[in-house]
């Protein structure tokens, strides 16, 4: 099992240089010479020097290449313009914010989507099997931007209930240990400032969840449904279990692997989703930082970012394999473990 | 029974939508009598109404007619997207009915690079497209199109490889056929109905994706109408002039559920064993 295992994880080297390659051949392919991209438009001709040097453009292409891979591995794409702080710094610092509404998101579609699907798939033909499907197709076909401004208009400036944006009050502050602010406040003994993070969370998460809660059910749905007509089901009913028993020992258990793939597959989603909902919530996370670094084309801070998204998704498809192998003993017998 | 009324819904509504957003985007300017970027400062935010001088969806806040706008964001977004879909299922059937055809070493480079603009999250290497080289009408076809490929390059690929030992392509092959002929007489045409159900969502992921750029200011020039634009410039005034927001929302999402709708009924239609599956 180790091994299969460790033959996967290895599998992302060649991905990842590729992933580098194809972001080296945009910067080289964009229109005007790679330093003045690099650098603001008023930088003066010893910092255009010191951006050849930095990033190796007075070098032949390969060696640029070899130079960009390796600033990348050190973690250095040197300063970003609009901020004047380090790339990876820039980073760091906002990932947990994403990362905290990413995750919540997921979380909550999940909640809301998987006894859906469950019960839309027993009660087939019912109401709410109806009412799944119509959410799922409504689901992707609502602009989450749109969503996001209707619940700020409703539920901010005209009921007053909820914050429009933003991660903390103005005034507010905590300190961070996580940057994750549920589990700061926790660590920080402020389970006052709870009630209030949360309030701020309710709706960006709520917008990120929407579209997935409908993909997630109708999933779930027909995993259900499939399982349901395999023999082994039509056994389990011969030897006389009830419907609670198939349902918890056969139905559920050979339904995580379907539900685990789309979960996996939507927080691919969400990294990129998130982009935009943390612009229409001013959420101070990894999106809205990118966007803000595209508006002023910083383009040491786009690629630092960008590879950031880009390593976070594929290591989440990686995470995905491996909880199969922990959750399907089939899957484990197939790669030889 | 059941399911066959179903797929008639599916259907109706998916057809209505889009007929809907067809007669805005060509009669919308003839029915409004206003031109889309006119500006009318006296008669800024506007309500909808029939007796306020001709703004039958109300005015923005430069007081320009929403209902001539939306006209214009229709055609930008079907333009648009019709373009980047045409580009992407093109490129993605025959680069991908070759790559299956050849097989061996040819498939597995190929593939590499399937992978690699694969392992790019949605969306993310189309905004670094923009930031590298600038916001232009044909950057944006191209951002938008450069994972789109994928996955008609997947099936028309696994379609390839069945159809390359079956007796017909071995005969086409034997009376001369060449990699061309084979390709486009044997293998496009088999590919054609699940390319079709591929283009109706892509479709509708490419309308999405352009208003989703067009909102953060990425997209087509600012002064050109679009339903994202509209979205992003009246954010500030929806308080109190809620018909800003939500008439450019409704276009976009009356878009994407008719295509949606369009889709899942096209493919349910081709394909009765994923329809059984859904049921």
């Amino acid at each position: 099992m180790l091994r299969a295992l460790a033959f996967r994880i290895a599998g992302v080297v060649p991905v990842l240089f590729l992933v580098t390659l194809v972001l080296f051949l945009l910067l080289r392919l964009a229109p005007g010479d790679a330093a003045d991209l690099l650098v603001p438009d008023d930088a003066s001709e010893a910092e255009i020097l010191r951006i050849r040097e930095r990033w190796g453009l007075d070098r032949p292409v390969l060696e640029q290449y070899a130079h960009f891979v390796q600033n990348l591995l050190r973690l250095d794409l040197g300063r970003s313009y609009r901020y004047g702080a380090d790339v990876f710094e820039l980073v760091g610092s906002r990932l947990p914010a994403t990362i905290e509404l990413a995750t919540l998101a997921l979380l909550l579609a999940a909640a809301i989507a998987i006894p859906f699907g469950i019960i839309a798939a027993i009660k087939r033909g019912s109401a709410l099997d109806g009412a799944v499907s119509v959410m799922s197709i409504a689901g992707v076909s609502t602009p989450t931007f749109w969503l996001g401004i209707l619940l700020v208009l409703f539920f901010s400036a005209e009921l007053h209930l909820l914050p429009s944006g933003g991660r903390l009050p103005y005034g507010v502050t905590l300190p961070e240990v996580t940057g994750l602010h549920l589990i700061d406040a926790v660590i920080a003994g402020r389970f006052d400032l709870i009630g209030l993070i949360l309030s701020q969370l309710v709706l960006p998460t709520a917008t990120l969840a929407f579209s997935m809660v409908g993909i997630i059910s109708r999933v779930t749905r027909g995993a259900i449904i499939d399982i349901a007509q395999e023999e082994f089901i039509t056994t389990s009913v011969a030897k006389g279990l009830t419907r609670g028993a198939i349902i918890r020992h056969h139905l559920l258990p050979n339904a995580t692997v379907p539900i685990t793939t789309i979960l996996g597959l939507e927080l691919g989603v969400l990294i990129s989703g998130s982009i935009i909902v943390e612009v229409v919530f001013s959420w101070p996370g990894l999106g809205t930082l990118l966007y803000q670094a595209i508006s002023v084309r910083d383009i040491p801070l786009v690629t630092g970012i960008v590879v950031t998204y880009t390593t976070l998704f594929i290591f989440i498809n990686v995470g995905i394999d491996l909880i199969y192998f922990m959750i399907d003993p089939r899957i484990r017998a197939a790669e030889g473990a | 029974m059941q399911r066959r009324d179903f797929f008639q819904v599916k259907f109706v509504v998916g057809v209505t939508c889009l007929t809907l957003i067809l007669v805005l985007a060509i009669f919308g300017n003839v029915i409004s009598g206003h031109d889309a970027t006119e500006q009318d400062l006296m008669s800024s935010l506007q309500p909808p109404g029939l007796d306020n001088g001709g703004y039958y969806l109300g005015t923005d806040h430069l007081g320009r007619d929403i209902l001539a706008r939306m006209a214009s964001g229709a055609r930008v977004s079907i333009v648009i997207a019709t373009s980047i879909v045409l580009i992407s299922g093109v490129f993605g059937v025959v680069y991908g009915a070759l790559s299956g055809y050849w097989g061996g070493i040819r498939d597995v480079a190929l593939q590499k690079v399937v992978e690699t603009f694969w392992a790019f999250p949605p969306i993310l290497l189309a905004l670094a497209i923009l930031a590298f080289f600038g916001q232009s009408l044909g950057n944006i076809i191209i951002a938008l199109a450069i994972q789109r490929w994928i996955p008609y390059c997947r099936i028309a690929r696994a379609q390839a490889m069945v159809l390359r030992n079956r007796e017909f392509v071995s005969a086409s092959k034997i009376m001369g056929g060449g990699t061309g002929w084979v390709v486009t007489r044997h293998i496009l045409p088999n590919v054609l109905a699940s390319a079709i159900v591929i283009a109706t969502f892509s479709m509708a992921g490419a309308i999405l994706a352009e208003a989703s750029l067009s909102f953060l200011g990425l997209g087509v020039p600012p002064e050109v109408p679009t339903w994202g634009g509209m979205l992003a410039e009246g954010r500030s005034y929806v308080v109190g002039a809620w018909w800003i927001a939500v008439f450019p929302g409704l276009g976009i999402f009356f878009t994407v559920l008719g295509l949606n709708l369009l889709g899942d009924w096209l493919r349910d239609l081709l394909d009765p064993k994923s329809a059984l599956n859904l049921r």
